[in-house]
């Protein structure tokens, strides 16, 4: 698969398929691991690096599950192809930052990546749609089960897997869920609601992960700890906070459709119309109107767009992706008058189409 | 303490005091690790034993701090100093090597000391080379060494790499007709 063919797919992660997906966007896990006989990324060399290629390359292709997977060498990217591998979710923005001989393994619907020499050699990650940690999870525990088989990796009977940071030692497991709760920002109640989960071992981060502000009411909830506990029990915990927030997020929008109907619906509506009517639009603007027509069409006020479309969006509006289609490097301007054509563009024709199906 | 540079190579940093005492003289010099053991200062971890000095009638002491930091990993040189300053560990080996230290960080982070989830398990070696591999992974791993090849302009190897490359593209795309 080309890099291309890559853009023009719509990843599955974002079909809104998946339990609670009125709330819960996507599910992510990923596991860290090592090779024993090779240094870590911050002690190696060249050379190392890419024995850590070979070795790892050498295994995947005789992984039914990667059979169909590519791999993007970091080396062969230009920076704002890695930095659209970024908006992907399929590589970290480390990786894109390091590059050297750093990789990433995608498969076909990008449910799967394995970064190779990120901080640790290998980081595999599965992603679903909607609040789905346990099959992603499953996905991923047989990859890692048939990739790591074959591969001298880098376990202590005490510690489990070793990793270049302390806080991944043990399962090297971190699951994150990305939650929209936009009741919860307005009902302002929800620094009340996340600031306990720390308590649990759970921590929070915005869309755009580690020390990022938080955009358009999008969360990112993850465990902390990684030893010490099961991977069930890991993701027991994280299931268990989540449906708790889940049900606060239902009853806080519950309490806005009741108590100030045509206050929420007015602001749904509003942002509907500039995101269907706009001629420039910022990444961070584009980011609060979506919440809002996410709102809408969760909680049923609006019909469309689908919330397939708004969770394509949030990827495809991304400016390297905006670059990429258009083809061409564009300076911050011009990009934000073809993010608000894009998705005047992509907003007209699911209208269009909901209208033929009423005729 | 402040930094201060070992006072014999000038280079790194001073973690031993060393103060040794012959015919009633008392000489104090400050080492960094290397220095003191070509002293034949022993450098112990943590704990308070007394340090064991070779030669005679000499004594020294060591920072509490500081013999810590002065740890390094044999299998990538990485002092615990530096894991300190950056959080990250080089291999593998650095768990043995910093074992008695990390410990206590570890159940600081995670509350738990001992691995609870999936063991390791490597497949028997019949089935690691299982399973009819696809042509796409082995002409990535291919296309990578010969470009390399090349680079170091080693033209019997890229030959070489690149008749397999033919030769597998053949029949990948064999196997894809077929499919």
């Amino acid at each position: 698969m080309t890099l291309d063919a890559l853009v023009r797919q719509t990843p599955m992660w974002l079909d809104a398929s998946g339990a609670y997906a009125d709330v819960i966007v996507s599910s992510r896990v990923r596991l860290a691991r090592n090779l024993r006989h090779i240094p870590f990324s911050s002690q190696n060399k060249t050379a190392d690096e890419e024995r850590v290629v070979d070795e790892v390359l050498s295994a995947a292709q005789h992984v039914r599950d990667l059979n169909q997977s590519t791999y993007f060498d970091m080396k062969q990217l230009e920076e704002h192809d890695r930095q659209l591998l970024v908006e992907r979710h399929l590589i970290s923005p480390a990786l894109a930052l390091r590059g050297g001989n750093g990789g990433v393994m995608v498969d076909q619907d990008e449910r799967l990546s394995i970064m190779v020499n990120e901080e640790d050699h290998l980081r595999l990650q599965a992603l679903t749609a909607g609040f789905e940690p346990q099959a992603a999870w499953q996905m991923l525990d047989k990859v890692d089960t048939e990739l790591c088989g074959r591969l001298d990796i880098a376990y202590d009977a005490d510690l489990g897997y070793l990793t270049a940071c302390p806080t991944n030692v043990g399962t090297g497991l971190r699951a994150s869920i990305l939650i929209h709760l936009p009741g919860l920002v307005l009902v302002q109640t929800v620094d009340q609601v996340l600031n306990g989960i720390a308590q649990v071992g759970l921590t929070v981060r915005g869309f755009y992960g580690e020390g990022t502000e938080v955009v358009g009411s999008l969360f990112q909830i993850s465990n902390q700890i990684t030893l010490g506990k099961s991977e069930h029990e890991i993701l027991e915990t994280l299931e268990r906070v989540v449906r708790q927030i889940i049900d606060f997020e239902y009853s806080a929008r519950q309490t806005l459709l009741r108590d100030a109907r045509a206050q929420i619906e007015d602001k749904i509506w509003r942002s509907w119309g500039i995101l269907a009517n706009a001629r420039v639009l910022s990444g961070q603007e584009f980011m609060n109107l979506a919440s809002a027509v996410r709102l809408g069409v969760s909680t049923g006020v609006l019909k469309e767009p689908s919330l397939v479309l708004l969770n394509e969006l949030l990827v495809r509006v991304q400016p390297s992706h905006i670059q990429r289609m258009a083809g061409s490097r564009l300076d911050s301007d011009q990009r934000d008058q073809n993010r608000a054509e894009y998705v005047r563009e992509r907003f007209a024709s699911t209208t269009t189409s909901s209208r033929q199906t009423r005729d | 303490m402040g930094k201060r540079v070992c006072e014999r190579c000038k280079a790194d940093d001073a973690i031993v005091r060393l103060i040794s005492v012959k015919e009633n003289t008392e000489t104090v010099e400050y080492l960094c690790a290397n220095c003191a053991r070509a002293e034949g200062v022993e450098i112990v971890v943590g704990g308070k034993e007394a340090v064991q000095v070779s030669g005679s009638g000499e004594t020294e002491e060591v920072e509490q701090g500081s013999r810590e930091d002065s740890v390094m990993c044999p299998g990538c040189r990485l002092t615990y100093a530096r894991f300190k300053e950056r959080y990250r560990l080089g291999c593998a080996e650095c768990f043995d090597a910093f074992r008695p230290l990390l410990m206590p960080l570890l159940k600081k982070v995670h509350g738990a000391e001992r691995h609870r989830g999936k063991r390791f398990a490597r497949l028997a070696d019949e089935d690691i080379t299982s399973g009819t591999p696809r042509g796409t992974w082995m002409l990535e791993l291919l296309k990578r060494r010969l470009q390399a090849a090349v680079e170091r302009e080693e033209f019997e190897e890229a030959a070489r790499l690149r008749d397999r490359i033919e030769a597998i593209s053949k029949e990948s795309n064999v196997e894809r007709t077929a499919q």
